[in-house]
């Protein structure tokens, strides 16, 4: 019966079920669920507007709770448009089926707003801290060719570099993960029993690859 | 010669900077940063690596900021291990939305043991797990919108009653009969003795004079002193009714959609 019912019909019956569902009382779920089937499996511009407009209170309140907003440069009413772009792409009209209730779907919407602000602070981990520094200064060889390669083959050609397992925690803490010497000291303190024997194996990695001549014929 | 070379030094010392076309000065640069290097007087390249993970000593600290020899090294540190960090960055790692339908369950069984596999031993994506389930375990409403930023809110006025309405009240007395509009709403109202008692039955209908229809689901809430004496909702031909009300002021409230139409001050009795 729901599915013969006008937009406006089911929009308000959504905004009033959604008011009920924040206040946790008790609600049927079909208008919201029409809503959303409308806006992401028969992609109706109009009921994706009406969608938006009815949750971007909601989304936007999560980005302002989200711990990482802070670290992040960008208006709020950013990440909350990309937490939308996102919802939008991830369900598909295929995949709908595989939320069958509003709570559901909301928590959806929620790992959308954690999702997109997650690969903003990786994105920003893997940034240099001063890129102007690093920038004024012509890269060295090492850094020339490892701009020409992915992540895959990159490490591929670092590990046929390194020693021992200790060489390849500590290359692969600092460089995959961006642990800290300290954080990797207390995580295998049987091989390395001070942070200054992380630095001490940090420096002899950093300086094999700076001179290697396997990464500098790549040039 | 000598005083040129060692005025350059002086100078190059105090942090100037040194005209990199100066062929003369060069190299007796280079051999003055190998013998301090060698007389331990810069930090070591460990100690640069700790200051550039921001926990170098004071003495090195204050070094590093007055001294180019340091600083040229800690930038070609940084920046190889900047552009290493920009390359490799958590290569291996399932993204943070990956992660996330694997706590909601929503990933194949071949992913899910491939994720589960990954976290046990990646200090990184167990952290950002258990932020992800902080996060998701926080409360849905994030601070409950107040009725004027959920609402648009319109005062409903009373207008003469039409001659023909729409729909006829059940039993309504003509004179107890009151029409409010509130755009293209109208709300009719009447009220009903109960025998024998001073309470009255207020019974109300809704219809448009619009060319778009009453939507469904329509919540009619009566408030005495902003407290929720009676709620009711619209039925699918725009009737409600109250019973039981007793004589006093009232105020109105119907949720239409996104719109809440206010009857302020409704007299009864």
């Amino acid at each position: 019966m729901v599915r013969q019912a006008t937009l406006a019909a089911i929009i308000a019956g959504c905004h009033e079920t959604t008011a009920r569902f924040l206040r946790h009382e008790a609600t049927t779920d079909d208008s919201c669920l029409e809503l959303f089937r409308r806006a992401l499996v028969e992609r109706n511009d109009g009921a994706w507007q009406a969608l938006f407009t009815e949750y971007q209170g909601i989304v936007l309140g999560w980005v302002r709770q989200h711990a990482a907003t802070r670290s992040l440069h960008d208006e709020d009413e950013f990440w909350m448009n990309r937490a939308f772009e996102r919802f939008w792409t991830a369900i598909t009209p295929e995949r709908f089926l595989t939320f069958p209730t509003l709570a559901a779907l909301l928590r959806y919407l929620k790992l959308c707003v954690h999702s997109v602000l997650l690969d903003a602070v990786r994105a920003q981990r893997a940034r240099p801290i001063n890129e102007d520094e690093v920038s004024g200064q012509a890269p060295d060889a090492a850094t020339a060719v490892v701009d020409q390669l992915a992540g895959d083959d990159l490490w591929l050609v670092i590990e046929q570099l390194l020693h021992d397992e200790p060489e390849r925690l500590v290359a692969y803490g600092a460089f995959v993960l961006d642990l800290k010497a300290a954080e990797l000291q207390a995580q295998y303190p049987q091989h390395f029993a001070t942070v200054n024997d992380v630095y001490r194996v940090k420096r002899n990695v950093l300086d094999r690859l700076r001179r290697n001549p396997e990464l500098l014929q790549w040039q | 010669m000598c005083l040129i070379v060692c005025g350059v030094i002086q100078s190059y010392c105090n942090g100037s900077e040194i005209d990199p076309q100066n062929l003369v000065a060069q190299p007796f640069i280079r051999m003055y940063e190998r013998e301090l290097l060698m007389q331990g007087l810069h930090p070591t390249v460990e100690e640069l690596l700790a200051y550039l993970e921001g926990t170098a000593s004071p003495a090195n600290n204050r070094h590093i900021a007055s001294c180019n020899v340091c600083r040229d090294r800690v930038t070609s540190y940084r920046q190889t291990e900047a552009t290493l960090r920009g390359r490799l960055a958590r290569f291996t790692c399932p993204s943070p939305h990956e992660l996330g339908e694997y706590e909601l369950g929503l990933l194949d069984p071949a992913e899910t043991t491939r994720v589960a596999a990954h976290i046990v031993d990646c200090p990184r994506c167990t952290e950002e797990m258990q932020q992800l389930r902080v996060f998701l375990a926080t409360d849905l409403p994030v601070p409950a919108p107040t009725v004027g930023e959920r609402f648009r809110r319109f005062v409903a006025t009373l207008v003469p009653a039409p001659m023909t309405p729409a729909v006829g009240l059940r039993g309504a007395i003509d004179d107890q009969i009151r029409t409010y509009q509130a755009g293209d709403l109208r709300l009719t109202l009447d009220l009903l003795p109960i025998p024998g008692s001073p309470a009255v039955e207020l019974v109300g209908l809704l219809w448009s004079e619009g060319p778009t229809e009453v939507p469904m689901d329509v919540s009619v809430t009566l408030r005495h002193a902003e407290q929720v004496v009676q709620q009711t909702t619209v039925d699918p031909f725009g009737n409600f009714g109250f019973t039981e009300i007793v004589p006093n002021s009232y105020q109105l409230t119907l949720t239409v959609g996104p719109d809440l139409i206010v009857i302020e001050d409704l007299q009864i009795g």
